[in-house]
């Protein structure tokens, strides 16, 4: 998305704004005759009529809500009509209303009463009919409220209020209405609201309150306070109502004959040119809401409009306004100016002020943005611009105190970041320095870091190990067979335990050098738990191995220089001794007996010696497998079986059913066993017992061999596995020991990853226990 | 005929005892005190059994066995090794290489030599 600065965001919009006013001003200039003009004065127009309306419709309400008023009155009083209290309303009601000409009460038991103005509206007349004057119609004056009775103004005889067509209108229509515009006796002509009420007695009461047109026309006069324009109010068929410039909207022929004058034949010559173009137009309906323009000979042009009007009480009439031409269009085309300079004026002071504020906006925070920008470019805190704003001031000082916030973390970064560099740089001097190849791989076996020596150990560069997974470039083998580095580490990942390889190991570097080496898969496990990765050390065994052979060759060879004077020995002494024996003298053969005990006692000390060395030195292997101990015990015990019949020893053999394999080096157990076996035969008395037993836990492997020999001295136990100690009770008991026994199992037991303990009673016999890992035995590096 | 076993035996106290104690199989019994006299007698006539030191100065009896089993001739003349070296693989090693049977030196009586070798004969 494309971003704008600020400036362009806030005064681009202004620009566009002052060219479009400019545009819509001219448009307006030459646009400013004609049909707009029309249009403009139709709204004024319109208005006008809107405005007209209204208080047309406020005036002719009048008598309805007197009616209504009244019926309200009726009903507070339970219905039934109080005629004092009427007359007495209804008086008020007439000194109040102007517009309003009658208010009378009628039912149907023929009771009638009501108000009346009189004598062109000077005073005020009572009038009533019924029962109590005899059904004679009596008008009487009125003054200060008080009807006088004694001046009766006019009576008519046989008066029945119900023959009246007002009262008859009301009550056909049931709701609220008028009657039609007709003449009155006293020679008014208009119209009257009626009203029909059901009273709770069965009566039927009928209130009326009336209008005449000449009230009509003051009220149109008065309304119209501009001589200029002529107002008029037809019917439907274009008998007039009234009007602005109208005498009388009816010829009153005699007494009792009207008739009612009609705007073709008005004397108004504004009526009659307005009337013609209505006709012409398609009638009063199809004329309505229009503009007309009507010219009168010697007059000006003239413009009118047609006005439905109507109530809710069924009154349907058409007003028409007429208005000279010029008066319109000078109204308009003043109204329209004044617009457009104001419109303008407002535009231009609008656009300059938001301008100098989107100026005053933008300008501080452009130059702000500067400043900011630079600070992010050298990160130091420049100059800051003087504050023109609440706001600003509030947002300069959140930034400096931002900018110190954030040159102070730089600051701490910075030295973080030099002393992470020293710390990585030690890391990997240490790495370096570390006589092995260290590999760290992450939880999926990527690797993190390697040094060089890994590096020189797998082949490959330490860039191109770094990222790479460990099973892609360590390739381990172990006689012959590929060993999976990935499953070595994954083991040690999933036991977050050290793990480390086999003997007789080999790394295949990628150019296909091997090179014997012995790993150690390290997880890092934090406190809490979680694993890290794996640090994976392979030491290079090469040097090791050769030292290791050399001291084997160096054993080897003693052994045989040693041996072959023994042998020597051995072979002549036995042959002498064998069939030639009987030409020796007895003193002859015993001394050649010695010689070859002694001999064969050298022979086993030489062998002896040799073998201590061997674990001495650790120049033994140890090759695990599954390794029937049971059967091991037993063939001890029948090397022995001489000695176990001489001695007439009783041995037990006792082995757990899951004790009877062990993964373990063969040859190592046998020293074991033949060692404690060979003891407990050698340091048992006659018809003694040996009990072997094997058992295991989760745990351990354990192996006992017990006694119920010569026992060992307590001043003895302590120094039992040292080199050639012989305690005194064994020195008695077996003299041809050589001390070295018990000292070469431990060696064997410790080296191997076990422990031997003994337990002991002088005179009464010993126990051995041996003790390895449940799992096997397991070379450990360093001598105990 | 007589058959005959060659002791191939550095130490000559060793080798005379060796022959002593196979007189009474009546057979040839000469002696070569280095690798390579073994290997020359070995060349100028086949012997029937051959025991044979794993010690011995320049060419060693390791050797000698290799001589023997790459030979035509030589490659079914059952070998005894009969030594003092007594390095862990040794045993392993002659038996690969070809040899019939390993015997140490220290472990066995002089009389039960007779019988080690006319297994073979």
């Amino acid at each position: 998305m494309r971003r704008f600065s600020i400036t362009a965001q806030y005064q681009v919009p202004f620009v566009l704004m002052v060219v479009i006013t400019g545009l819509f001003a001219g448009f307006l200039g030459m646009e400013s005759s004609g049909k707009l003009v029309e249009e403009l004065g139709d709204s004024l127009f319109s208005q006008v009529n809107t405005d007209l309306y209204h208080k047309v419709h406020t005036f002719l309400e009048g008598p309805q809500q007197i009616n209504r008023i009244n019926a309200s009155v009726i009903g507070l009083g339970g219905g039934i009509p109080n005629k004092t209290e009427l007359i007495r309303t209804f008086f008020a009601q007439l000194k109040e209303v102007d517009s309003v000409v009658s208010i009378e009460y009628a039912d149907s038991t023929n009771e009638s009463f009501g108000v009346v103005r009189d004598n062109f509206d000077v005073a005020f007349a009572y009038g009533e009919s019924g029962q109590q004057t005899g059904h004679t119609y009596e008008l009487y004056e009125i003054n200060d409220g008080m009807v006088k009775y004694d001046t009766q103004l006019w009576s008519l005889e046989k008066y029945d209020v119900r023959e009246r067509s007002w009262y008859k209108n009301a009550v056909e229509a049931k709701t609220p209405t008028w009657t039609e515009i007709y003449p009155w006796p006293n020679g008014n002509v208009g119209l009257d609201a009626i009203t029909v009420i059901q009273l709770p007695d069965g009566r039927q009461s009928v209130l009326d309150a009336s209008l005449t047109l000449g009230k009509i026309r003051t009220f149109l006069s008065n309304l119209k306070s501009d001589k200029v324009a002529q107002l008029y109010i037809l019917e439907k068929d274009g008998a007039i109502v009234s009007g602005t410039d109208i005498e009388s909207p009816v010829n009153v022929i005699s007494e009792e004959i009207f008739e009612r004058n009609y705007a073709a034949q008005s004397g108004s010559k504004f009526l009659r040119a307005a009337y013609t173009a209505i006709i012409a137009d398609g009638g009063m309906t199809s004329a309505v809401g229009k503009t007309h323009q009507v010219t009168i000979a010697g007059e000006k042009s003239y413009l009118f409009q047609v006005t439905k009007y109507t109530d809710d009480y069924g009154l349907e009439l058409y007003m028409l306004v007429l208005v000279p031409r010029e008066v319109i269009l000078g109204r308009a085309t003043n109204a329209m100016i004044v617009t457009i300079l104001l419109t303008s004026a407002a535009i231009l002071i609008s656009v300059t002020i938001s301008y100098l504020i989107s100026n005053a906006i933008t300008k501080p925070i452009a130059k702000f943005a500067s400043t900011i920008k630079s600070f992010a470019a050298t990160g130091n805190l420049p100059e800051l611009p003087v504050a023109t704003s609440k706001e600003m001031s509030g947002l300069i000082d959140s930034f400096k105190n931002m900018s110190k916030k954030i040159a102070a973390q730089v600051q701490q970064l910075k030295e973080k970041e030099t002393y992470l560099a020293w710390e990585n740089e030690k890391l990997h001097s240490t790495l370096e320095s570390v006589g092995e190849g260290v590999i760290v791989v992450d939880e999926s076996q990527r690797i993190m870091l390697a040094n060089k020596l890994a590096a020189t150990l797998t082949g490959y560069s330490i860039i191109s190990l770094k990222g790479s997974r460990l099973g892609d470039v360590v390739h381990l083998r172990r006689e012959d067979e590929t060993v999976s580095v990935d499953d070595f580490v994954s083991l040690a990942l999933a036991k977050k335990k050290r793990l480390e390889t086999w003997t007789r190991t080999t790394i295949v570097a990628k150019n296909g050098i091997e090179v014997p080496v012995f790993c150690i898969a390290s997880p890092i496990v934090l406190d809490s738990g979680k694993l890290l990765g794996c640090v994976l050390v392979i030491r290079d065994i090469t040097e090791e191995q050769r030292i290791d052979g050399a001291k084997k060759e160096l054993l080897s060879i003693a052994s045989h220089q040693l041996r072959t004077p023994l042998s020597t020995v051995k072979w002549y002494a036995e042959l002498a001794l064998g069939k030639q024996a009987e030409n020796l003298r007895a003193v002859q053969k015993n001394a050649l007996k010695e010689i070859k005990d002694t001999n064969e006692g050298m022979i086993e000390l030489v062998n002896t010696l040799l073998s201590a060395s061997q674990f001495e030195l650790g120049v033994f292997d140890i090759q695990l497998e599954r390794i029937d101990i049971h059967d091991l015990v037993d063939d001890t015990i029948q090397f022995y079986r001489k000695s176990i019949t001489d001695k007439k020893l009783r041995v037990e053999v006792e082995f757990a059913k899951d004790a009877r394999y062990y993964y373990c080096d063969k040859k190592l157990s046998g020293i074991i066993i033949q060692n404690l076996i060979s003891n407990a035969v050698k340091y048992s008395n006659n018809d003694g017992r040996i009990h072997v037993t094997g058992a295991r836990d989760t745990k351990h492997y354990e192996i006992t061999v017990f006694d119920e020999g010569i026992g060992i001295a307590a001043q003895d136990r302590e120094k039992m596995f040292s080199r050639f100690y012989r305690g005194d009770a064994a020195r008695k008991h077996a003299p041809e020991g050589t001390g070295i026994g018990l000292y070469i199992v431990k060696s064997v037991v410790e080296r191997c990853g076990g422990t031997i303990t003994f337990k002991s009673n002088e005179r009464k016999g010993t126990t051995f226990v041996v003790r390895f890992p449940a799992k096997g035995m397991k070379k450990t590096s360093e001598k105990k | 005929m007589n058959k005959k076993v060659l002791i191939v035996e550095d130490d000559p106290a060793l080798a005379k005892v060796i022959a002593m104690s196979l007189e009474e199989l009546n057979c040839a019994l000469p002696i070569a005190k280095t690798g390579t006299e073994a290997i020359k007698l070995l060349d100028e006539s086949v012997p029937d059994v051959v025991i044979l030191d794993l010690l011995l100065p320049a060419i060693d009896g390791f050797e000698v066995l290799r001589y023997m089993r790459a030979n035509e001739k030589l490659k079914e003349v059952p070998v005894i090794v009969l030594t003092n070296y007594s390095k862990e693989t040794a045993r392993k090693e002659t038996l690969e290489l070809g040899a019939n049977e390993f015997v140490l030196k220290t472990s066995i009586h002089v009389n039960e030599i007779p019988g080690l070798v006319s297994k073979y004969l």
